[in-house]
């Protein structure tokens, strides 16, 4: 999140795009009713009239997979309305920067694309004799960002809109206007969205579409704004933070890759941009590798060279399926994680466990995952795997930090010993590496990484290794005297410091008062922004980019909800500056999203590995044709599928969309929840939402036994016949919606089908994360008395 | 004593059912065995061991859907008839509930018959009657009861009448204002739960003309047949039972 929770009192329109908000983030709902008291406005977006839905003051149906349009019409239609913020949009974004003339976006693709790649040398700046970014305040030349910007949304009108998300006319209007309505300066309009906007072939575009309009509208960097990323784990926000990820290392750095820079000199050139705050990433990459390697020094490159990196294969999550699916994985570490349930194509996932040597499943209790060989269909004499179950203790048992969505590190106590023979998992994690550096002095290839590795946390052969002693590492600290940082900026490329992950330091910097345990209900801010409740990163600041707050000239948008104020001689604060606040308010105006090499806001960025603007695709698998051009999918998709695997465009065996969900009774894969008997009772069994219209044509009654059937597997459930779901009119045709919750399986007190049975392996072209929430599928009323393995397995 | 009321404000319910698990859990109530029969409501009824539950009810008005909740529990009512039909006089009314002395009640059910509300239940095992104490212990120690303590929304108030009920009356009026022209009181002057509501009772699954008084209970009965010729059967049967317990003593 760019803003925090309690902030969403101060919006005037809240938008819910692609989560459910009321039902998986049930707090967040709290402080939506505060702002709705005062007049505020909830939208709710979303296939099905869902909890949030019913309680909205505007729901707009929409085709799973259609945001893009969605979002790209309200781009269309604050521009050509003269609703969007006009000294924002000019001053704080790339707006009037000019794009080559080469540059191109014809039917449907931008210019460089060769075969799955695109060559992003036409987007680019055009640039004068001394290197600057040519500009043209008045936006007016066809060649600036924002007269390409109009002209590539000129094409999603209200009508192709319509046309393309099946939304009704009334309804999408009353969103635009609404929402639009927030350009106004003075007004704060919020969208959050969760993984109903981010798990799509083009799941990272449709956050850009978002961030595109919330430049447009003036909404970033101010109180009641933001692009809000509901987390829908309590601590995923703190799992990507330190890089439970295979493409970046702690705090957001990339990963080095062999082949573009096989040494420090070259990942530091490759990756080091010419401006903006990233210039500082050496500092802080060095910091991280001398607190890895206590002998980590300029002469030797601070040991970048004990660094893995990446090879030439995908190690997304589907990557490395898609390998060990053909047996090229001896082992696997599901470490609180469980594919066999949760992952895309689980039926392939399930097979693909099959084809290791060994399995380590460290969970709270036996997952379908760890229980993959005994599950129903399957003969256990058949799979050579060999399994370990390790029992984990949970949150509430161990202490440590828990980073919620707006970015906030709160610590945690232990609030019960774990049960039984349950551990942390840092204290699995540290035997496991005891154990592993001492395997290594029997020999084996490139030792030192392991045996150099500074691993001073205590523990001994079965205690607790101190957690404070982690902590503070992840802070940083002064090499000299082992003191915690007070910030990331003493963090220097010289050995001096030491930093597990920079975006972290200050979080633990005082041994007797950590930031991270602070309680304090003082709001000095009067905005609910508890500077002494915990610590935000960066920097303790709880909403970033928040020089955009104020106009140029440092005074306030909206005076009533001031972050900062320019006095005329310093800024009055009420909240930690992201800009030089030591500089007179026009200076720092030109740098307020700092981060960035340009300073400013990207309407059109060429960092996206699909297209410098958002555009709309349909999902890998689509009941129509795409309706906006004639470029059908994202052409540079990621596709793991194996042959056989899609459902073509129309199809008449595979006529309705599917999306898959969570509910508020149950968590993730369940394994937590179905194991609770409270919960079992609330929400017992799988189920299928289906509209009335579409059961009475199947035949299927409420509360029947029904079967669903994609491309990659089969299911049962329980049909929920409601008409909170409805046909949507698609490019002329009525298209049918299905909704499938993904909690079940077969371990645990409930069980049940997968939905993930049914999804396919097609990943993001920036993330490959998997395309769960758009597909196709039958469904039909069938006998009770299917056979498991008919079921369970193609 | 921490209130002697609960303001249920059906408008902010997200029906995230935390209510049901809190009181599972604070009272030790078992799990029911459920199955899901195409609704989310779920358990289906109250039950010895399902004190409160979430009414989920889909309306279709005109093209436009709305779905209704809300949480349904004993009303704790000041003039309370399961208190008046104890033929044990093992119910009694206090400051903010109608509570039971379980060493009196023999489970005979008189009080799940004329409950307007069809809230307690007998455990037939036990021969004990069961439904919402208001959470007797935490409000005497000063604790809001254990579903209000959970509500993520605020939905869930418990304070003192003399608070909740003008706060009630300027939820709706504000309600009202805001295109919610149906929206209402229920339950005021009736007993200990007060509701703020969007739109009619029965959209809830409220009884809409509950006849809590016992003055009123003849003429009620002469209008419910079947209800009569339950009382009339548990009557009988705790008559007979009585007859059987006579004679084994």
């Amino acid at each position: 999140m760019t803003n925090h929770w309690i902030d969403y009192q101060h919006s005037d329109v809240i938008m819910s795009i692609g989560l459910n908000t009321a039902e998986n983030h049930p707090v967040s709902m709290k402080w939506i009713d505060k702002a709705r008291e005062k007049g505020g406005k909830f939208i709710v977006v979303d296939p099905r009239v869902t909890r949030s839905a019913a309680v909205a003051d505007i729901y707009a149906p929409i085709r799973p997979g259609t945001d893009i349009a969605f979002l790209g019409g309200l781009i269309n239609y604050a521009i050509e309305r003269g609703l969007y913020h006009e000294e924002y949009v000019k001053h704080y974004t790339n707006a009037s920067y000019l794009i080559n003339p080469a540059f191109k976006f014809e039917a449907g693709v931008f210019s460089g694309l060769d075969d799955s790649k695109y060559d992003k040398d036409t987007w680019t700046y055009q640039t004068d004799a001394q290197g600057n970014v040519k500009k043209d305040p008045s936006l007016s030349d066809p060649n600036c960002v924002f007269q390409l910007l109009k002209k590539h949304y000129s094409r999603y009108t209200v009508d192709a809109v319509v046309k393309t998300t099946g939304c009704p006319r009334s309804a999408y209007l009353a969103v635009a206007e609404t929402f639009c309505a927030t350009g106004r300066p003075g007004k704060a309009g919020n969208i959050n969205y969760a993984m109903g906007i981010t798990q799509h072939t083009y799941g990272s575009q449709n956050v850009r579409a978002i961030a595109v309009l919330q430049l447009l509208l003036g909404n970033m960097g101010i109180a009641g704004g933001g692009v809000n990323a509901q987390r829908g784990e309590s601590n995923v926000q703190g799992s990507t933070d330190l890089a439970m990820l295979y493409h970046i290392i702690p705090g957001y750095n990339p990963c080095p890759s062999a082949a573009a820079h096989p040494t420090w000199a070259d990942y530091k050139a490759k990756t080091t941009p010419a401006a903006g705050y990233w210039i500082n990433r050496p500092k802080f990459v060095a910091s991280m590798l001398k607190a890895w390697y206590t002998d980590a020094a300029p002469g030797n490159d601070f040991r970048y060279d004990y660094l893995p990196k990446l090879d030439a294969k995908n190690r997304s999550h589907l990557g490395i399926f898609d390998e060990m699916y053909a047996g090229r994985v001896k082992g696997f570490f599901a470490w609180g994680q469980n594919p066999a349930v949760g992952g895309a194509n689980a039926g392939k996932e399930r097979a693909a466990l099959a084809k290791l040597d060994w399995l380590v499943a460290i969970d709270l209790f036996e997952t379908e995952t760890a229980g993959f060989w005994k599950r129903p269909g399957v003969h256990s004499k058949t799979i050579g795997t060999e399994v370990f179950l390790l029992p984990a203790a949970n949150s509430y048992e161990k202490q440590g930090t828990i980073s919620n969505s707006g970015r906030w590190i709160q610590w945690r106590y232990e609030a019960v010993h774990p049960p039984g023979e349950a551990k942390s998992d840092l204290w699995i994690a540290d035997k496991l590496f005891r154990a592993i550096r001492n395997a290594y002095t029997a020999g084996g290839a490139f030792p030192e990484p392991i045996q150099k590795m500074n691993w001073n946390y205590g523990g001994g052969d079965l205690d607790e290794p101190d957690i404070i002693k982690v902590a503070v590492e992840i802070n940083g600290y002064t090499v000299a005297d082992g003191k915690p940082i007070a910030g990331f900026g003493v963090l220097a490329e010289d050995g001096s410091t030491a930093c597990g992950c920079w975006i972290y330091a200050g979080y633990y910097n005082d041994l007797n008062d950590p930031p991270a345990k602070r309680r304090s209900r003082v709001d000095a801010s009067g905005l609910g922004m508890y500077h002494n409740w915990s610590f935000a990163w960066p920097a303790n600041r709880r909403i970033v980019y928040n020089r955009a707050s104020c106009d140029p000239a440092g005074r306030p948008w909206n005076p009533n909800l001031a972050l900062f104020r320019w006095d005329g001689g310093q800024w009055i604060q009420n909240d930690v500056p992201d800009f030089a606040a030591g500089v007179a308010p026009e200076e720092s105006a030109q740098r307020p999203f700092i981060m960035l090499a340009e300073g400013q806001g990207l309407l059109f960025s060429s960092a996206m590995a699909d297209g410098p603007f958002p555009e709309h695709y349909e999902p890998w698998e689509s009941p129509v044709k795409n309706p906006i051009s004639a470029q059908q999918t994202n052409p540079v998709l990621f596709d793991f599928s194996l042959p056989g695997e899609l459902a073509e465009v129309g199809s008449a065996d595979f006529p309705y969309v599917a999306t898959t969900y969570r509910v508020c009774e149950h968590w993730q894969s369940g394994i937590m929840t179905r194991n609770s008997p409270w919960l079992n009772e609330l929400m017992p069994e799988m189920f299928v939402e289906l509209s009335p219209e579409l059961a009475a044509q199947k035949g299927i009654k409420n509360g029947d036994r029904v079967a669903i059937i994609s491309k990659r597997g089969r299911i049962r459930a329980i049909a929920c016949v409601t008409s909170r779901l409805k046909a949507l009119s698609v490019s002329g045709r009525r298209v049918e919606v299905i909704g499938l919750p993904w909690h079940w399986g077969y371990a645990g007190f409930s069980t049940g089908d997968s939905a993930n049975l049914l999804t396919p392996s097609v990943g993001d072209a920036n993330t490959q994360i998997p395309e769960y929430k758009a597909f196709l599928c039958d469904i039909r009323s069938t006998p009770v008395d299917m056979k498991e393995d008919d079921i369970n397995e193609r | 004593m921490s209130g002697d009321m609960m303001l249920i404000d059906v408008t902010r319910c997200t029906a995230c059912r935390g209510c049901q698990t809190a009181c599972k859990d604070w009272n030790q109530l078992p799990a029911e065995q459920t199955r899901f029969t195409g609704s989310y409501e779920n358990p289906s009824d109250f039950t010895a061991n399902t004190w409160t539950r979430v009414a989920f009810n889909e309306v279709v008005n005109g093209g436009t859907m709305s779905w209704y909740f809300a949480k349904l529990q004993c009303m704790h009512c000041d003039d309370p008839i399961c208190a008046a039909v104890c033929p044990r006089q093992a119910l009694y009314k206090t400051e903010f509930n109608v509570a039971l002395d379980y060493d009196r009640c023999n489970g005979c059910g008189f009080c799940q018959v004329f409950c307007p509300y069809e809230v307690p239940r007998v455990n037939h095992a036990l021969k004990k009657m069961f439904k919402c104490f208001m959470c007797w212990d935490r409000v005497l120690a000063e604790k809001r009861p254990a579903c209000v303590s959970a509500c993520p929304t605020g939905a869930l108030q418990f304070g003192f009448e003399k608070d909740l009920l003008p706060a009630a009356e300027r939820r709706v009026a504000e309600l009202r204002r805001g295109g919610k022209p149906r929206a209402q009181l229920y339950g005021a002057g009736i007993g200990r739960v007060l509701y703020v509501l969007g739109d009619v009772p029965e959209a809830y699954k409220l009884n809409p003309d509950p006849v809590p008084m016992l003055g009123g209970q003849v003429v009620e009965l002469a209008l419910r047949p079947l209800q009569a010729l339950a009382v009339a059967g548990i009557a009988a049967k705790v008559i007979m039972d009585r007859v059987d317990q006579g004679e084994e003593q």
